[in-house]
């Protein structure tokens, strides 16, 4: 028998002694770097097939999860818009409070500067529309030592204070404020630059009369009318208003009516001067 | 040629569908080795040589795409396909009895070599129950698959 007849007659056991070197050959050069590193590339050659696959078969998957997931969505929205109004209470809540502060601080430098005792800032929380022009409600109260017949002002640029009213009445931690605008209100006033001297008493509506002033008094449209010093609880020369309209009144006097120097209507933060 | 591109197809058709059936069943220890039941199935009706030779090709391809001990599945798919491949034309194929106990025969011994060359390497995987399992994981599938294949090469002509 020759070898190439030998060959053919055993051809699968000469191919498995062959194949079963290489392969032990293969079990004892695992620590060989050039295997290694063919083995690597050869994984990450056929790591792209697994790609489309795992698409495949993720997709319907996937599908069945976001059928799942809307299920819990009108959940997950209630909880969403809850939180949202949340936020949006803290941002205005955040905003106040950046407000305060500055408000505080230039408080605190205008006190130097205008040498007033104290100036505590204080907010409009509440204000009747039925008595609109009479009173309003401020949030701080005994707990600021607050007292009443103290003057309350407001200004936008720290510069000018206008005035805005009295302290009426105060409770542990609120006050009613006596508008300037309010019948009850009479305040001593003089025009500025002058020596005229007259009282402010409010009409209940927008515009303030200034009541007592004499007839040989020259007032003039658009002079400033501002306190003055007859009263010892409001520090003299705040701005209430200006000069719109002089009349006679009944009594023998010129009545003066006067626009506030500031919009009435819109009080938020005022500040009580002690 | 219609033969060589038909195992080339059969495969990488085997490979996707062990690729298939892991991520399908990722949270189960159990899987048929589909190429084992493959080499069977050339040993049994393809031929002795063809057996060994394709037994050398997918361990190869498995060692490749296990992180495993690299030869392991080539030494053990290549002697399956070389000692099943003895019974080609000496038994019949055809009969159920006979399919299902080389099923059984081929999955024992292929776990029982690779525990053993495992092991000598000292890499054993720590033992679980599973294991019994995964012959008659391949009875069941294998069974189908031989049934596949078997229509399969028919209508091709190859057997």
């Amino acid at each position: 028998m020759t070898l190439r007849e030998f060959l053919n007659k055993n051809k699968p056991t000469v191919l498995y002694f062959l194949a079963s070197i290489l392969s032990i050959t293969f079990l004892n050069s695992e620590v060989n770097v050039y295997i290694k590193s063919m083995r690597s590339f050869m994984i990450y050659f056929f790591s792209s097939t697994y790609v489309p696959i795992n698409n495949i078969i993720d997709y319907p998957i996937n599908v069945a999860n976001k059928f799942i997931e809307l299920s819990y969505l009108r959940e997950e929205n209630i909880k969403l818009k809850h939180q949202l109004k949340k936020m949006f209470l803290y941002k205005i809540q955040q905003e106040e409070i950046i407000k305060d502060y500055n408000i505080y601080k230039r408080v605190l430098e205008t006190k130097d500067a205008f040498k007033f005792k104290e100036l505590i800032p204080v907010n409009v929380i509440f204000r009747n529309n039925i008595s609109w022009y009479n009173y309003l409600i401020i949030s701080q109260g005994r707990n600021y030592n607050l007292s009443e017949d103290l003057p309350v002002v407001v200004t936008y640029d720290f510069n000018n204070f206008y005035l805005v009213g009295r302290i009426w009445t105060v409770e542990e931690k609120t006050s009613k404020i006596l508008l300037i605008t309010n019948q009850l209100s009479g305040i001593p006033a003089k025009i500025k630059n002058k020596n005229i001297q007259g009282v402010i008493i409010g009409s209940g509506t927008n515009e303030l009369v200034m009541e007592y002033v004499l007839l040989e008094d020259e007032v003039n449209v658009g002079d400033v009318v501002v306190t003055s010093s007859v009263l010892s609880s409001i520090p003299q020369n705040i701005e209430i208003g200006t000069v719109k309209s002089v009349k006679t009144s009944i009594l023998g006097f010129k009545k003066v009516i006067v626009l506030p120097s500031y919009n009435i209507n819109n009080l938020g933060n005022l500040i009580v001067l002690k | 040629m219609k033969k060589f591109f038909t195992v080339i197809f059969t495969i990488c058709s085997l490979v996707l569908l062990d690729i298939i059936y892991t991520k399908i069943f990722f949270y189960t220890l159990l899987k048929p080795n589909f190429l084992l039941i493959y080499i069977l199935f050339v040993a049994l009706f393809i031929g002795h040589t063809d057996a060994v030779i394709l037994g050398f090709i997918c361990g190869m391809l498995l060692d490749i795409l296990n992180l495993k001990l690299f030869g392991v599945n080539t030494f053990v798919l290549m002697t399956i396909g070389y000692i099943f491949g003895f019974l080609n034309k000496r038994i019949d194929e055809t009969l159920i009895k006979v399919q299902i106990l080389s099923l059984f025969l081929s999955s024992v011994f292929f776990l029982f070599i690779y525990y053993i060359i495992l092991s000598s390497f000292s890499l054993s995987k720590s033992f679980s129950y599973h294991i019994f399992f995964i012959p008659l994981f391949d009875i069941i599938f294998g069974y189908l698959l031989l049934k596949i294949f078997v229509w399969y090469y028919k209508l091709l002509g190859i057997i």
